[in-house]
């Protein structure tokens, strides 16, 4: 899976589970395995690694592109009647 | 103000800044702060945690214990160095790496809060901080943020209440016109390239959903990123939540949608 899906997809985990438990093990319940690039990050919890890696210079981009594709979806999902 | 606000009842208000100075003449002394425990717990993957005492916001759906509400009754003082040590003990033998404080307003008694971090920094069994902070005191004073954020394991979780100031007051107590305060501290963590994440309390029993839209939207002006990896929180029947709301005007039962006993 390229890079940029596995970020996609930690985002939406993070909607169910973002603050427990961490990124390596949320990604090997789907067997993927931890990318190169966020293995720096793999045991904190999905949420505080976005927010790590979003600070790294060479991730924002890929982050600020997935961010404003997810965000139409974040007021159709959960209670956003 | 003319008593310490406690519990709030629906339409009370105060001046959230008033209330902090007068909780820190409570809770903090001489660079110690009052705190009730020292424990893990397994969110954030398991973390070391400082239970410290008192707020200055009065959330009707808060969950911490009566120590927000009566602040002269709990805990001790711990000076910085007390609490690190405590901190650092737990954090060994519970096998975790991250630390915080939680249960009050970590940003009150700012001494002890740089001091403490300080002295965080300097031990290598802690990896990551995080500051659950409700943004208030960060968002009059920018300089306490540079203060905070110099720290290299400090990782600063914001916690909204509103999107709109009528609601801010009326579920905090806080007064409208602070409302702004905790978006600005969002801003000056984001302009000092801070390590952060936004969280809020959109829980829909609580925060309508044209709200929770204006809240994201806010977001989004400031950062697309910071409203998409936005933490939603939601509002578990707590003993002090339940306490609370009833004081404040809603019926828990419902609320919970609990179906009421034979006696009620």
């Amino acid at each position: 899976m390229e890079l940029k899906n596995i970020v996609k997809l930690i985002f939406k985990l993070s909607e169910v589970e973002g603050e427990d438990l961490p990124l390596k093990h949320l990604l090997s319940a789907f067997n993927i395995e931890v990318p190169r690039e966020l293995k720096p990050y793999e045991d904190l919890p999905p949420r505080i690694a976005l927010s790590l890696i979003y600070k790294i210079e060479g991730m924002r981009n890929l982050l600020r592109e997935v961010s404003s594709e997810l965000i139409k979806e974040k007021c159709t999902i959960k209670h956003c009647h | 103000m003319k008593a310490y606000p406690r519990m709030i009842r629906r339409g009370d208000s105060f001046n959230p800044l008033e209330v902090a100075k007068w909780t820190e003449e409570i809770v903090c002394r001489d660079g110690s702060r009052k705190y009730t425990a020292f424990y893990a717990t397994g969110v954030y993957g398991g973390i070391a945690t400082g239970y410290v005492v008192g707020c200055c916001f009065r959330c009707f759906f808060c969950w911490t214990d009566f120590s927000r509400d009566f602040p002269e009754f709990y805990g001790r003082y711990y000076t910085a160095e007390e609490a690190c040590k405590n901190i650092v003990d737990v954090a060994k033998k519970w096998k975790v790496n991250k630390a915080r404080i939680s249960g009050g307003e970590p940003t009150l008694c700012k001494k002890h809060l740089i001091d403490l971090l300080r002295l965080i920094e300097e031990r290598d069994e802690i990896k990551l901080f995080i500051l659950e902070t409700n943004g208030l005191l960060f968002g009059v004073d920018e300089g306490y943020v540079k203060d905070v954020v110099k720290f290299e394991k400090v990782y600063v979780r914001v916690s909204l209440k509103a999107g709109e100031p009528e609601a801010f007051e009326a579920r905090t107590g806080a007064s409208k016109e602070f409302f702004e305060l905790p978006f600005k501290a969002i801003k000056s963590l984001l302009d000092l390239n801070a390590r952060f994440h936004v969280a809020a309390m959109t829980d829909p029993r609580i925060m309508p959903s044209e709200e929770r839209r204006k809240l994201i939207e806010r977001l989004r002006e400031i950062d697309d990123f910071l409203a998409v990896n936005l933490e939603e929180e939601v509002c578990d029947p707590y003993e002090g939540t339940l306490v609370r709301m009833q004081f404040y005007g809603l019926d828990p039962l419902k609320f919970f949608e609990r179906r009421r006993g034979y006696w009620s």
